[in-house]
């Protein structure tokens, strides 16, 4: 060992080889956007992307908490409350929750849209190359159609942007809502009328009419409304499901004819926290969506008079001779509730679902439509029903709506609204011309119709605001059940009150755009009021 | 699984047995291991020569071959005539020269290590003889102390006796006396055989300090450098982590500990404040590598320095940007093995707990909230007054405090060190061993860590020295099953809420739901368990070889493998409804899963170093070149299994695959890097350094992956100056500066807070969608792609004075900083519309400008008492110095608004301005319009801008979470036995928004806390506080919750005393202590009562802890 130790050397050899290919590193379990766009399941994965954003129940029911159909009492997880009761700042996490979802949506159709081209055509042929853009471009223009019934005019965002494309101004109402007819109407020969099994669950031609006649008929434009829900009807595919009003919620019938376009779930990988926010402590719920009075008042009696008008109605036991959509809807007090197999019953003393009870209703009132047939466990997560967001009903009461409004009052208009009030297992008396002989008085029941029919889907938001009806609906006090069974409460003999609401409405007709949004977009402008 | 609370004295004692027979084992293996390997090694310090008539020179060179000394002689003034009779059989080096030198007139000194001058005997004149001895304070002799004749270069070693004897040329003459660690004295000749005793240091201008890739003695330093002792500053501390043990030590260096959870306690340390919106976690080096800091023990430790500015950090280039802590281990040294054993036994305390109201309160205070918000009272008076009545049914009418009723733990805590060291001519060991045991003020949350490490240095040859380092660390915590947000934050925070009408257990054992969640102290004691098992294994190997005289080559292999691996168990846990006979199934809360995850990771770091160093005259150089080459690669999987028929086995196959996933990934990082370092010193009075070192980070896209980073730095030794002779004020002055680069490649995702290793590719995630009943794969575009990313670099400016006055009792260190960043990493928020994520921009530009003041005071009073007194003080000043026209606010979920904006500090708070208390419906309609459902009692918010309502535009600056005047007082004494040891810390000022602490709740599913019975209500208008309400109007970014979270706190203290050593058995124990310790036991703060200065934002997590020990160490 005089001379130099040759171990040493090695290890500056070692160091100095090849630094350039050592420092080269690539992620190892995503794939760098250099690489992609060169095979079909390229570009199917990205089509498939764009539907991921369409399982957001958790947001979709908190949206009726929004409306007069629900209260939330806990402002976890995006301060529902405070949107509901008018108290809302621009900086609610509401507002912001759904513009950045439905921007994300539109994101991932933009880059299908703007990069399957590039899928050479050797990989990918001509006609399922433009199935997946018609695909895409449904998603963009179904959150857009969202998108405009929240804020009025947003950016309309049509690729992906560069930096220097940030600051997007908004567009008008109309151009957008322009856009998404021109969309819908451009996509529609590309789309299948349907799917083999492995694909159910794709957008079809019946989804891209059916969103067609919806966003028609929410801008007045109401002669092409009923042309696209006729043709949604002229279809022949598509009916009312007669295998129970429930049973098409609660995720027993996913592939019911009733059902155009849904986004889905699956056991026990793919879930939602629905069951959480809806169901009430012996469903392992926090009941944070709960219905109120004025949901239940809506519900028609069995001789199909309002209850201000039926004689068959009973205000202390308000369950009795109601439409059977209601006892499928709401769990009512005065009646045995069951839900998958455990027995929900507010009036018992001691029971963990009673008034006052932790994480029970607070306006003792709970939703049985929705309410998942399988919930793995009690915690977060673990729903597996379909989330329903274009159906049959909607397309027959649209067709109704718009019909009525232009004034064409037919024997057309009385069948499809009979179709939805008279589904097998509802059975309310038939609307005739007798009952309801002018535009008016349809007008009423076709809005009633869809208040009942729809609770707690995202159409009554829309509903309250293309109506105008904000001012005797979402103000004042919100009451909840009535408490006739609970003597501790300084509430007894009384409906409990929850909370009252106010609405301003040269403000609360349109959502805030998100504060966080203005201060980072500076051509970005607010609504009125915020 | 049952643990009894306390151990008892039988247990302890049991355990103190188990270890001295372990110890036993180490010992028998560590000498037979010697013995056998190391016994025909030749003595380095003692030689055997027999020559006649040979020439000095010869015989020099002769002893130089037998031992490891080195002699330096000018050959003129050598004679050659002079010849030399020596014989000499196995006898000290030292003693053999001084027959050989004093025979022919000769003298010698020694320089540091085994360099030794020789030169001629008081010029050739000398004439009177002395004789003398050199020993320490304590009595041991001193060997290798150097004798100087003041005023000449004269002078000899003390022998291995500490014995010298020299001839001084006059009876005047004065010697000056050294020895590294003691203060060096100057004593008059006597020509009575003269007793030296040496005093150890005071002074730590002595000191020798590691620094990056080497040594520098103290006062050579030109960057800003502070450093530590092992056992004087850390060790004491009655701590589980060296993070928490470094707080309050260091100017300039924060320690904040956010928890006090067993396992989760570890302190975040930030040096000259936050330098980056990414990480800011300092580079910690452990003997050169990169370590976790939590992951050595405290007792390992030699000494720590903190290289604060960048000429002292700039060596580590672009790691090095939040400042470096380089960590020695201790070494074995040569002599009879040493054991020193210690431990202690403790029990922890929650420092601070939320007092909550009582059942009947709350009832009350929750009709309140209602009332206030349109809705009724829930609760009749009937109920109300049923808790008048101490007799009641208590089923029906509790009355709970949830946050005392969880502390179910023991909180018992014990650590046991253990180390062995000593070594031959040619190998020295030290091997040590430490256990430590924390049991949680919550049953089943624990953590037990053991450590194991042993260090070696082998002489191969003279030129040729081999070390060996390897060390374990085996990490075990455990927590009781959560429900997906955490053990403690699921204890804590559900305590914290849960009203005190909620049944724990009902008469008759059946346990209450809870909110509906489940019942916290079920799960602690029925719940599963999850298992959190890290263990590390490191080895650093080295090799150093001296190629030429002044010229070494080190090269420096270093590998560590983490190997974590976590078993959580959850259970399913059935709650029966009471009322109903017999009990029926209420809710069955959780399920019977198991999840099983693995995750490893290696860290590989070869170097290599060449290092030389050259004195011509005046002048010395030193040039240190260097290359790097680092990786790191993790790895992990997961598996789960869901709805399991028991859980009586928790092992995946156990079940049938019944909700079965499973999850993995893999990263990599490189990063190669070359590095040089140039030090010049004029006289060591003009001291001048320079670094440059160029980065290569695979974190870049190739084309941007390099960066260079250069250092400059200088010193002036004014104390060594001609004019500064015949001073007495300063016993050392010394002005630095320095210049420097320093560079950073870590950056945190935006939104997980995780490190992402590829921030400048934008890549598609994959995932998955169901369609027809099956999943189908997914992909996203993940973010906007930035191909020009590049360094984040950090330019720092320091200015610095390090003076010792009071005749060395007094050692005072300032300093002035500038450090700006720029190109900071970061997600730059971009609009929501735009879809994607926001990529990684080199975006912002910050400033850090601070100063730092260190002052230890080193007395004595009398022979008995010692004392020292250290204090250290610094600020910061933290600034946006540009945000590309992107600043912004933002709320985060709980309401706080933060803000980014240029010449502000980064996250400082905004909010409304906090103008008083509404209390008249006119006065809320004369104000402007505030946001929410505004009523009396609610905050009034100033309409800043007067523009008739309140919104965004109204915020205001409200404060800083940036500590700023951040202190410690470290006080030691001793007294014959006795010693005190105790560290006061604190920070002088910062804000903080408390409303997560101090808002009501807004619905009755939360608690009040007792100071809300004094809310605002009609028959209170006076009140500080706004009503109770279920609306968010007053639980919003305002100044009404900013608050002082200045504090003072008596951090830890220890008592101790050492046995004397006369009454040790002699030939046992060398050293016997024994000693109380506490930690946190007081503070001062003018916060709330329960909220805890150092973890001020939310009381859902694990308390800070206060803790009491009783300890001992044993040297054998």
């Amino acid at each position: 060992m005089k001379r130099l130790p040759n171990y040493i050397f090695p290890i500056f050899i070692i160091l100095t080889v090849s630094c350039k290919k050592q420092l080269d590193k690539q992620p190892l379990d995503q794939v760098a956007s250099t690489t992609y766009w060169q095979t079909q399941a390229d570009a199917l994965q990205a089509v498939n992307q764009c539907y991921g954003y369409l399982t957001d129940i958790d947001d979709d029911c908190f949206l009726s908490c929004a409306t007069d159909d629900s209260y939330a009492w806990s402002g976890w997880p995006v301060d529902v409350p405070a949107v509901g009761n008018g108290s809302a700042t621009s900086q609610q996490g509401m507002f912001q929750e759904h513009w950045q979802h439905s921007y994300q949506a539109i994101a991932a159709a933009n880059n299908v849209l703007d990069n399957i081209g590039n899928v050479p055509s050797s990989a990918l042929a001509d006609t399922l190359r433009s199935r997946y853009r018609a695909e895409a471009r449904f998603i963009r223009a179904y959150y857009y159609q969202q998108l405009i019934g929240y804020y009025g005019a947003v950016p309309l965002i049509e690729h992906i942007q560069t930096p220097a494309q940030f600051d997007v101004p908004r567009t008008s109402v109309d151009t957008v809502a322009a856009f998404v007819v021109s969309e819908l109407t451009a996509i529609e020969d590309s789309l299948p009328l349907s799917y083999d099994a492995a694909d159910q669950g794709r957008v079809t031609r019946g989804a891209a009419l059916a969103l067609l006649a919806r966003i028609r008929l929410y801008q007045g434009d109401y002669t092409d409304a009923a042309a696209a829900a006729q043709a949604v009807m002229n279809l022949g595919i598509y009916s009312i499901d007669q295998g129970g009003f429930d049973n098409l919620f609660s995720g027993k019938n996913p592939n019911s004819p009733e059902v155009i376009f849904a986004g889905q779930y699956l056991q026990p990988t793919y879930a939602s926290g629905l069951a959480t926010w809806m169901g009430g402590p012996t469903l392992g719920g926090w009941s944070e969506v709960t219905p109120t009075q004025k949901l239940v008042d809506d519900y028609e009696c069995t001789d199909g008079q309002p209850i201000t008008t039926s004689p068959l109605y009973h205000p202390n036991h308000p369950a009795e001779n109601r439409d059977p959509r209601l006892l499928m809807t709401v769990m009512m007090p005065d009646t045995i509730n069951v839900v998958n197999g455990d027995t929900i019953n507010i009036e018992a003393p001691h029971s963990i679902d009673g008034l006052g009870q932790n994480n029970a209703s607070f306006t003792g009132y709970y939703y049985k439509k929705y309410f998942p047939n399988v919930v793995n466990g009690q915690y977060y997560n673990n729903s597996f029903n379909n989330e329903i967001l274009i159906r049959y009903a909607e397309v027959l009461l649209t067709y109704a709506e718009a019909k009525i409004e232009l004034g064409q009052i037919d024997q057309s208009v009385y069948d499809a609204i009979n179709q939805v009030r008279q589904r097998t297992g509802v059975g309310q008396p038939a609307a005739t011309a007798v009952l309801y002989p002018d535009q008016a008085s349809l007008r009423t029941l076709v809005r009633r119709e869809r208040h009942v029919e729809f609770a707690i889907e995202p159409q009554r938001l829309f509903d309250i605001r293309r109506w105008k009806i904000a001012d005797s609906v979402m103000t004042g006090p919100v009451y909840g059940v009535l408490n006739n069974f609970n003597p501790s409460r300084s509430d007894y003999g009384q409906h409990i009150q929850v909370e009252v609401r106010t609405f301003n409405p040269g403000r609360d007709y349109l959502w805030a755009i998100p504060q966080n949004e203005l201060l980072l977009n500076k051509n970005l402008t607010q609504n009125p009021g915020w | 699984m049952k643990f009894s609370k306390h151990p008892s004295r039988v247990e302890v004692f049991y355990w103190f047995l188990k270890k001295l027979t372990i110890m036993k084992l180490t010992i028998a293996l560590i000498l037979v291991f010697n013995l056998n390997s190391f016994a025909k090694t030749y003595s380095q310090t003692k030689i055997t020569l027999d020559v006649h008539g040979a020439e000095l020179k010869k015989v020099l060179g002769m002893i130089e071959k037998q031992s490891d000394y080195h002699f330096l002689f000018s050959d003129r003034r050598l004679p050659a005539d002079k010849k030399v009779d020596i014989s000499a059989n196995n006898e000290e080096v030292l003693k053999v020269l001084n027959r050989i030198l004093t025979d022919i007139g000769f003298a010698y000194y020694q320089l540091n290590n085994r360099l030794i001058v020789i030169t001629q005997a008081g010029g050739g004149e000398a004439t009177i003889p002395i004789t003398g001895r050199v020993i320490s304070d304590k009595g041991v002799p001193l060997a290798g102390a150097s004798i100087r004749i003041k005023g000449t270069s004269i002078g000899i070693a003390t022998d291995s006796t500490g014995t010298f004897s020299l001839n001084v040329d006059n009876s005047d003459a004065v010697l000056i006396i050294s020895y590294l660690g003691y203060q060096s004295l100057e004593v008059p000749v006597s020509r009575q055989p003269m007793t030296i005793t040496l005093q150890t240091s005071l002074s730590s201008m002595d000191d020798v300090v590691v620094v990056g890739y080497g040594q520098q003695k103290k006062i050579d330093l030109t960057g800003s450098v502070a450093s530590l002792s092992g056992d004087k500053d850390l060790a004491w501390k009655p701590v589980g982590q060296v993070s928490e043990a470094l707080q309050g030590t260091v100017s300039g260096v924060t320690v904040t500990q956010g928890s006090g959870q067993p396992g989760a306690d570890q302190g975040t340390i930030r040096i000259r404040g936050i330098g980056t919106f990414n990480d800011n976690d300092p580079l910690v080096l452990v003997d050169g590598v990169q370590y976790n800091i939590n992951d050595v023990d405290a007792n390992d430790i030699a000494s720590v320095s903190v290289l604060k500015d960048a000429a002292a950090s700039a060596i580590y280039g672009i790691r090095a940007a939040n400042g470096v802590i380089l960590i020695t281990t201790k070494r074995g040294s040569t002599g009879k093995a040493k054991i020193s054993y210690s431990d202690y036994f403790g029990w922890q305390k929650p420092t601070r707990l939320s007092d909550y109201v009582g059942a009947q309160e709350y009832m009350k205070l929750s009709n309140e909230l209602y009332e206030n918000s349109g809705s009724a009272a829930i609760f009749s008076d009937s109920v109300i007054n049923q808790y008048n009545n101490p007799g009641r049914n208590k089923d029906l009418y509790p009355d709970n405090d949830w946050i005392r009723l969880i502390l179910l733990g023991s909180g018992f805590q014990q650590q046991h060190s253990l180390s062995l060291s000593g070594g031959a001519e040619n190998i020295k060991y030290r091997f040590s061993t430490n256990y430590f045991d924390q049991k949680g003020l919550i049953e089943n949350m624990n953590f037990q860590r053991l450590t194991v490490r042993l260090n070696t240095d082998i002489n191969i040859t003279k030129k040729l020295t081999f070390s060996a380092d390897i060390s374990a660390r085996l990490a075990d915590q455990t927590q009781p099953q959560d429900n997906g947000t955490g053990s403690a934050f699921f204890q804590f925070g559900e305590a914290n809420i849960m009203n005190p009408t909620l049944v724990n257990k009902y008469s008759d054992g059946t346990w209450g739901i809870g909110r509906g969640d489940g019942n916290p102290i079920r799960v602690q004691q029925q719940g599963g368990i999850y298992d959190y098992k890290s263990n590390l294994f490191t080895g650093d190997f080295r090799a150093t070889y001296e190629i030429l005289k002044g010229l070494t080559l080190t090269g420096l292999a270093q590998v560590n493998y983490t190997s974590d691996y976590n078993s959580l168990n959850t259970v399913a846990l059935p709650y029966y409804n009471f009322f109903v006979t017999p009990h029926t199934l209420l809710n069955s809360i959780g399920q019977n899963t198991i999840t099983k995850e693995y995750g490893g990771a290696w860290f590989r770091d070869f170097q290599g170093l060449a290092e030389y160093h050259k004195e011509i005259g005046d002048h010395s150089f030193k040039l240190l070149g260097g290359l790097s080459s680092l990786s790191q690669r993790y790895d992990s999987l997961t598996g789960y299994r869901l709805n399991l028929t028991s859980t009586s086995l928790t092992q995946i196959n156990a079940y049938g695959a019944n909700g079965e996933t499973n999850t993995g990934t893999a990263n990599e990082y490189d990063l190669v890097s070359f590095f040089g370092r140039l030090n010049y010193a004029y006289k060591d009075k003009y001291l001048f350094e320079a670094n440059l070192r160029r980065d290569g980070s695979s974190r870049f896209f190739p084309g941007q992956q390099w960066g260079t980073f250069p250092s400059f730095s200088a010193g002036w030794r004014i104390s060594s100056e001609d004019f500064m002779l015949n001073q007495n004020l300063f016993q050392d002055l010394k002005v630095r500066g320095s210049w420097g680069e320093l560079g950073n490649d870590y950056t945190l995702n935006a939104i997980t807070n995780a490190l992402t290793n590829y921030p400048y590719q934008s890549t598609y995630v994959l995932g998955s969608y169901p369609f027809g009943g099956t999943l189908n794969p997914t992909s996203a575009l993940n973010a906007v792609p930035n191909n020009g990313l590049t360094w984040e670099t950090t330019k720092m400016t320091d200015v610095g004075v390090d003076m010792t006055v009071l005749q060395k009792h007094l050692d005072v260190t300032f300093d002035y900083y500038i450090k700006n960043t720029d190109n900071i990493l970061y997600q730059l928020p971009i609009p929501q519309s735009v879809g994607l994520n926001a990529s990684y921009q080199n975006a912002f530009s910050m400033q850090n400008r601070g100063w730092e003041l260190s002052a230890n005071y080193h007395g004595n009073a009398g022979h008995d008492f010692r004392y020292n007194v250290g204090f250290n003080l610094s600020d910061v000043l933290n600034k946006i110095t540009n945000m590309k026209g992107a600043d912004y606010e933002s709320t985060n979920s709980n309401g706080i608004t933060q803000g980014w904006e240029t010449g502000m500090p980064i996250g400082a708070y905004y909010g409304y301005q906090v103008q008083g208390i509404f209390k008249t419906a006119a006065d809320v309609t004369a104000h402007a319009t505030q946001p929410g459902n505004v009523g009396p009692g609610d905050l009034i918010y100033k309409d800043q801008n007067k523009d008739g309502t309140v919104d965004n535009k109204d915020w205001v600056y409200l404060g800083s979470n940036i500590p700023r005047y951040t202190y410690g007082v470290n006080l030691g004494a001793s007294f014959k036995g006795f010693d005190l040891s105790a560290l006061l810390q604190g920070v002088g000022k910062v804000d903080v928004n408390d409303m997560i602490m101090r808002g009501g709740p807004t619905s009755r599913d939360n608690n009040f806390k007792n100071f809300m019975a004094g809310a605002w209500t009609a028959a209170n208008p006076n009140a500080t506080y706004p009503r109770l309400s279920t609306g968010k109007q007053n639980y919003t970014s305002s100044s009404f919750w900013i608050q002082s979270a200045a504090y003072l706190r008596l951090k830890s203290v220890q008592i101790g005393y050492t046995v004397p050593a006369a009454w040790l058995p002699k030939g046992s124990f060398t050293r016997v202590r024994f000693y109380v310790s506490g930690q946190n036991l007081f503070t001062i703060s003018k916060l709330e009562k329960d909220i805890d200065p150092e973890a001020v934002n939310d009381n859902r997590y694990y308390p800070q802890v206060k803790t009491y020990t009783f300890g001992a160490n044993v040297d054998f």
